[in-house]
């Protein structure tokens, strides 16, 4: 059970890393004091603008050619949760007093690799169960802000491994990609118990509503970025890149749980009648490959100080699985031999043909670099909801100041500042940011650290 | 019991061993669940005939559908209310209450026991119930349910003796430290 438990969060923590990273987790110390704006050119915005692999880095000036974050964070973690211990630690250990679920969601919401300056708060209020023959009634007091109103969850789309190779602007390889959803909701009844102190209703439904998929493979992939038009001060830059994408693995599964009360909250053995539904869809790996095409599109522009580049992702990628199997489960509370039948399994709907779509991507970005001052803004949509990020950065000589300020996914404004130091080839940069990744209503601080190479 | 109550026990239960030095406090309204099951009133005599019992059966309180693992009570006690109607005859009647994880509570000592004076016919006496439980029942509540049971005698100065015991209030508050899992 410990190492259960210990092994999954681990696990979790460091798969959630890289989406996170979409999401306002910053591993370099220089974008994360500047409110996680980009102003260079480099894979950030390649990645997600073809057309950058095309531009000069040294278009902007002041540029580190390489960072290499220093997880201060996890010599902090590791002193606090030694990791001969783990599977005693309190954090992973739920048999223990000191176990918090919070602190451990938080957790990986955001991976310790940095140092904490400020913890997201927990709330320490007391939460009150009203119980009577007729009555449930839960208050959760401050940690009611905690339960999520609207549709919670995780989705990224990403292609870990790329290999690709430029011959003059034309880019023939491989790339791996992974597609990853799950969203949960809780139900208006269960939203009001919890969220409100409703008392619970009679015949009324309690449930969450939750989806997810995962898939993924490899896509074979063709393009070309280079500059249209101008000159070295004046240019403007296009890439287009198509990917044929062979889905190796597929499953998804949409579904309710929860419970229907009776007309009497706490009465007789069965009070509450379980609801349950699940419809999943799977294509296992070996069966027949899906497949689908996709595009990539960027334009940059290049006029003197100036960058300003425009790319989508994934445009089109819609892959088709022609052989999943589709299995509809339910609840059964049919009473035989004096208990429920349990789960009952329609797998009749074999060799289907399922459709899924990958979430089509794009970046917005403007660099303006002008002697020792630059500044930049972007707008990027990964898929779920659009962030803005807004930042400078001023040296003086070998001393660098950064600022910058940020609007999150869920919407909330973010802040960061640092600054670095250049001694030569390298650089030891420090920055601050803001984040609302956590399951709390304040924002926490992390101070990040990064080694750069010039 | 109420296996199904889980999925939002789970949840607040998370929330609530998630607010650090929070505790989880239960109110429960053990009177509903006796006055909906005709258990609230029990009568008495003095002497008391043969074959009448002067019992109530053994009464189910539902508590946390999961149960509240290996937590720390921090406190718990007993509050109410009960009225000795006299009909006839004068003398002194005592309520006993009885608690357990098992449904044998008849076999362990009284948790509570409430005297009503001296009742004569056509009294009303009400009397208050407040009990701090002590620390050896306190991990009873705990459990996912607990037994309750209710013993009412009387003793005679002008007999026969008869009337009803009868609870207007009886509320039950546990404190737990918060470690639910």
């Amino acid at each position: 059970m410990r190492t259960t438990v210990v092994s999954s969060a681990l696990a979790v923590l460091f798969l959630a890393a890289a989406p996170l990273a979409g999401q306002g987790f910053f591993t370099n110390a220089q974008r994360a004091g500047m409110g996680g704006v980009s102003l260079r050119v480099d894979a950030s915005l390649s990645r997600y603008n073809v057309a950058y692999r095309a531009v000069p880095p040294r278009t902007i000036q002041g540029g580190a050619k390489a960072s290499i974050p220093i997880p201060f964070g996890l010599i902090q973690f590791f002193k606090d949760h030694p990791i001969g211990n783990l599977t005693n630690d309190p954090l992973f250990h739920p048999d223990s007093a000191r176990f918090n679920p919070v602190e451990l969601l938080n957790l990986i919401l955001s991976p310790p690799l940095f140092i904490q300056v400020k913890e997201p708060p927990t709330p320490t209020n007391d939460v009150t169960f009203g119980i009577g023959k007729d009555l449930l009634q839960v208050d959760l007091g401050k940690a009611q802000t905690l339960i999520p109103a609207e549709p919670f969850g995780l989705a990224w789309s990403s292609r870990p491994i790329t290999v690709e190779p430029d011959f003059h602007g034309v880019q023939v390889g491989v790339a791996m990609w992974l597609h990853n959803e799950v969203e949960l909701q809780l139900g208006d009844s269960l939203l009001a118990l919890l969220k409100d102190a409703h008392p619970a209703r009679h015949q009324t439904l309690y449930n969450v509503l939750g989806n997810g998929l995962a898939e993924g493979g490899l896509a074979p992939s063709v393009g070309y970025s280079g500059r249209v038009y101008g000159n070295e001060d004046r240019s403007m830059y296009a890439g287009i890149g198509v990917h044929y994408y062979l889905g190796a693995a597929y499953g998804s599964s949409t579904g309710s749980g929860g419970f229907t009360t009776g007309d009497t909250i706490f009465a007789g053995a069965n009070p509450v009648r379980p609801d349950l539904r699940a419809t999943t869809s799977y294509s296992k790996w070996g069966n027949s490959l899906g497949h689908g095409v996709g595009v990539d599109a960027g334009v940059a522009w290049v006029a003197g100080p100036i960058v300003f580049g425009l790319g989508v992702n994934d445009i089109g990628a819609t892959i088709t699985w022609p052989d999943t199997r589709i299995d509809y489960q339910r609840y059964d509370t049919t009473t035989v031999s004096g208990s429920a039948r349990g789960w009952v399994t329609d797998s009749t709907k074999l060799h289907a043909e399922t459709k899924t779509k990958l979430p089509v991507s794009y970046l917005a970005n403007v660099i303006y670099s002008l002697g020792s001052s630059t500044v930049g803004a972007e707008v990027l949509n990964n898929g779920r909801g659009a962030t803005v990020h807004v930042g400078a950065e001023q040296r003086f000589g070998p001393i660098a100041v950064r600022g910058g300020i940020a609007r999150d996914q869920r919407k909330k404004v973010e802040f960061g500042f640092g600054g670095g130091v250049r001694f030569g080839p390298f650089g030891f940069d420090l920055g601050f940011w803001t984040r609302s990744n956590a399951l709390a209503d304040q924002r926490a601080i992390s101070m990040a650290t990064s080694l750069a190479i010039y | 019991m109420n296996r199904t109550w889980i999925t939002v026990t789970l949840i607040a239960a998370s929330l609530g061993a998630g607010c650090g030095q929070g505790r989880v406090i239960f109110n429960v309204d053990v009177y509903s669940f006796l006055k909906t099951a005709n258990r609230d009133t029990v009568p008495y005599y003095a002497p008391l005939p043969p074959g009448v019992p002067d019992t109530i059966p053994v009464q189910t309180v539902n508590l946390l559908p999961t149960g509240a693992g290996s937590s720390i009570v921090d406190s718990a006690s007993l509050t109410g209310l009960i009225a000795f109607v006299d009909a006839q005859g004068t003398g002194s009647v005592t309520y006993q209450l009885y608690i357990d994880t098992a449904r044998a509570v008849y076999t362990r000592a009284a948790l509570l026991t409430v005297s009503s004076g001296s009742v004569s016919p056509g009294d009303s006496v009400n009397t208050p119930i407040s009990l701090n439980i002590p620390a050896a029942i306190k991990p009873f509540f705990t459990s996912t349910k607990v037994y309750i049971g209710a013993r009412v005698a009387s003793t005679a100065t002008s007999p026969p003796v008869q009337g009803r015991a009868r609870l207007t209030a009886l509320q039950l508050s546990v404190a737990l430290q918060d470690k639910i899992f």
